[in-house]
């Protein structure tokens, strides 16, 4: 490590931590962080970041670090780091949690289900899960994480939900246009990008999806001649499975410009335009998104987005 | 790392594509249907025209060639080359081809096709129908006998494949009967889409290799000859435990292969271009199953009708408690490359390496055409 913190301000760091972790009771959040609800939290680079502990009553303590952080309703993106023989016996969370291996592997339940498996829970639905070698799970919580140990669900838990583990092979690959309509232009024909649909919640249209996209080209969606620039109805997550990818986000505040590697995260607000003509990969990309509720993709010729300038949040 | 390599890849992709449900709706990457006799007669002769050696020649990387002085009739001096391979009847060539900087020939013709992609640098064509400014990725052919002038800037390196012996006739006008309208003219890869099928034509039932992106750079218009780009990549999920029905299956083609490896994430450094025992996949060829490194910047011409890919099944790996491989499941992986083929492309697929078929060097001129009869391949079996 090249920057160290000296003692003193780790101590101050801490205290704020505890204060912090105190003021929210069993919650723990990390004070510096960005509202996502209004604010593009992105190009974040997880090995510039600090693992802290997570501790949960119940389940040994692992390491974290948080990606995004939403003010209101304590929804949050986390990277977890599993030891090797950790485990979650049989439980629930009065939260929805979603996850999946970025690297390692896990079995849910006894079954092993090897990197990029995938799993979602609503609140209140009893599950557990191990690993043997170690594991970095990627993990969404719709509110603050908890862990209650139960061998069965919370009485009125939505267990028809629930996806109790998905291995990478079983979810068939497809072209975009399978995915639900999320536009008014047509999608391309024979396009080159693969994706494969993880979770679609039928009723709010909430989905995470992986998309394989080759790099090299000038118009590297694919997408034919759309405008550069693109925002949605809805809010936007990605991390970066492999590969590389350069973007612009066209924010209140004017056009920033960066690149992803691997691990490389984003949480863009609904309203906000990305694209712009930095927008390159240069080996592939293959990204794993989330799209909230009302997922609607409109494209612009330009980012000065009336949405975007005068109120500095989003409008849709 | 083993040295599979690239087709690792493409097979890998297989493996993940292959346990897929059928399509609910929508287009879906699924595994091929094995009925695969080719939908056009197999041509009796031809094949020679294009011929290498041997059934298998491969070189891992372009630098294990020493360069040379490409000197022809006619031709003008000052260039280098790496030759690839050649047809020992035709005299064809694959060469990488060095230009130097301020490099130029007046106008003039070659007696065979010319196809060009530049590997870096700059080549301006000059033809009739004026100036092609050719840059980093372009590609241009030019049928025997079209007449052309050419210059170079800073200088250029190109994969180059001359259908015959190379020269050069210097002319201001084309030759008599040049098929100009099999022209190609300045194709760049950082302008064009890739896409899974059409207007790449179908080399099989069932839709084309599942997770292979194309982009045809040229179709011959007499001969169907083609040239063309595939780029596949990879994610280190490991593969379905549940058995394939590609598993066993290795493909065959009725036109030879050629491959060149312009970019992507595996480089080969060591000049291995002896075939190694390979037990459950490689290709057929004369030392039983083999296996050749191949990675960035490699080359191999493939004979016609050498079955490659899966030509066992594999028991299955051992995994660790949590569902990956023993040893890891690899790593991430990308590349694209440039293909060319002759006659039209079609695939099918046999269980093992006890058939025969496809075309082979004899010797002194003379070549051996196996029936294409293969054993079809069946999953049930």
């Amino acid at each position: 490590m090249i920057t160290r913190i000296r003692p003193g301000s780790r101590l101050l760091l801490c205290s704020a931590l505890l204060i912090t972790t105190m003021a929210f009771g069993q919650d723990f959040r990390i004070p510096e962080s960005r509202d996502r609800a209004t604010e593009f939290v992105g190009f974040v680079q997880p090995d510039r970041l600090y693992w802290r502990p997570l501790t949960l009553s119940g389940v040994q303590t692992v390491d974290f670090k948080q990606l995004s952080f939403d003010d209101k309703t304590g929804a949050r993106t986390i990277l977890v780091k599993l030891p090797p023989g950790w485990k979650q016996a049989p439980g629930f969370h009065s939260a929805d949690l979603e996850m999946i291996v970025v690297e390692g592997g896990i079995s849910i339940g006894d079954k092993p289900m090897g990197r990029y498996s995938y799993a979602y829970y609503p609140a209140g639905y009893a599950h557990s899960y191990s690993t043997e070698n170690g594991a970095t799970v990627l993990q969404w919580w719709s509110g603050a994480p908890d862990y209650v140990e139960s061998e069965t669900s919370r009485a009125g838990t939505k267990a028809g939900s629930a996806i109790d583990g998905l291995l990478y092979t079983d979810v068939p690959t497809k072209d975009p246009g399978s995915l639900p309509k999320f536009r008014d232009e047509p999608i391309m024909e024979n396009s080159p990008l693969h994706v494969k649909l993880l979770r679609l919640d039928e009723s709010t249209g909430q989905k995470t999806w992986i998309v394989t996209i080759p790099g090299g080209t000038r118009e590297m969606t694919g997408e034919g001649n759309l405008p550069l620039w693109s925002s949605s109805a809805s809010w936007q997550e990605g991390f970066l499975l492999a590969g590389d990818m350069t973007m612009a986000e066209c924010l209140p505040q004017g056009q920033a410009a960066g690149s992803y590697a691997p691990d490389g995260y984003f949480f863009r607000p609904a309203g906000i335009s990305h694209g712009g003509l930095s927008l390159y990969s240069a080996t592939f990309a293959v990204w794993l998104y989330r799209t909230g509720p009302g997922h609607w993709v409109t494209y612009h010729n330009s980012c000065a987005e009336p949405s975007a300038t005068t109120s500095g949040g989003p409008t849709r | 790392m083993n040295s599979l390599g690239w087709i690792r890849v493409p097979v890998a992709l297989a493996v993940v594509f292959m346990c897929v449900t059928p399509p609910a709706y929508s287009q879906e990457f699924g595994p091929p249907t094995v009925d695969q006799a080719p939908p056009f007669p197999v041509p009796e002769e031809g094949y020679e025209v294009e011929g290498r050696p041997g059934l298998m020649l491969s070189i891992p990387n372009i630098k294990f060639v020493a360069w040379e002085s490409f000197d022809g009739p006619g031709i003008p001096a000052g260039l280098q080359r790496r030759l690839l391979s050649e047809s020992p009847t035709m005299g064809a060539v694959s060469q990488i081809t060095y230009v130097p900087a301020g490099w130029s020939h007046p106008a003039g013709y070659h007696d065979v096709d010319n196809e060009i992609f530049v590997l870096e640098g700059d080549l301006t064509i000059s033809d009739g129908a004026g100036d092609e400014k050719l840059t980093k990725y372009s590609y241009s052919y030019m049928p025997a006998g079209q007449m052309h002038g050419m210059k170079s800037r800073q200088g250029a390196v190109l994969l180059q494949w001359l259908k015959g012996k190379p020269d050069f006739v210097a002319s201001n006008r084309d030759k008599k009967g040049t098929r100009a309208y099999a022209r190609v003219r300045d194709w760049n890869r950082f302008q064009k889409p890739w896409y899974v099928n059409e207007p790449f034509p179908d080399y099989r039932t069932g839709g084309n290799f599942p997770g292979y992106l194309h982009a045809l750079m040229r179709q011959d218009p007499d001969t169907g000859e083609m040239t063309w780009m595939t780029f596949v990549s990879s994610i280190p999920a490991p593969p379905s435990s549940e058995a394939g029905n590609f598993g066993g299956g290795a493909e065959v083609h009725p036109s030879f292969e050629e491959y060149f490896f312009p970019e992507g994430s595996r480089y080969t450094e060591v000049d291995d271009r002896e075939p190694h025992k390979s037990q459950y996949r490689g290709e057929c060829v004369e030392q039983g199953v083999s296996t050749y490194k191949r990675g960035t910047r490699g080359y191999f011409w493939r004979a016609a009708g050498v079955a490659h890919g899966t030509v066992a099944q594999a028991p299955p790996r051992p995994r660790d408690g949590d569902g990956n491989l023993v040893g890891g499941n690899g790593e991430a992986g990308w590349g694209w490359t440039l293909v060319r083929t002759g006659t039209q492309l079609w695939a099918t697929y046999v269980t093992d390496c006890t058939y025969e078929t496809g075309i082979e060097y004899m010797g002194e001129g003379r070549w051996r055409k196996y029936d294409y009869d293969v054993p079809r391949y069946d999953p049930q079996k």
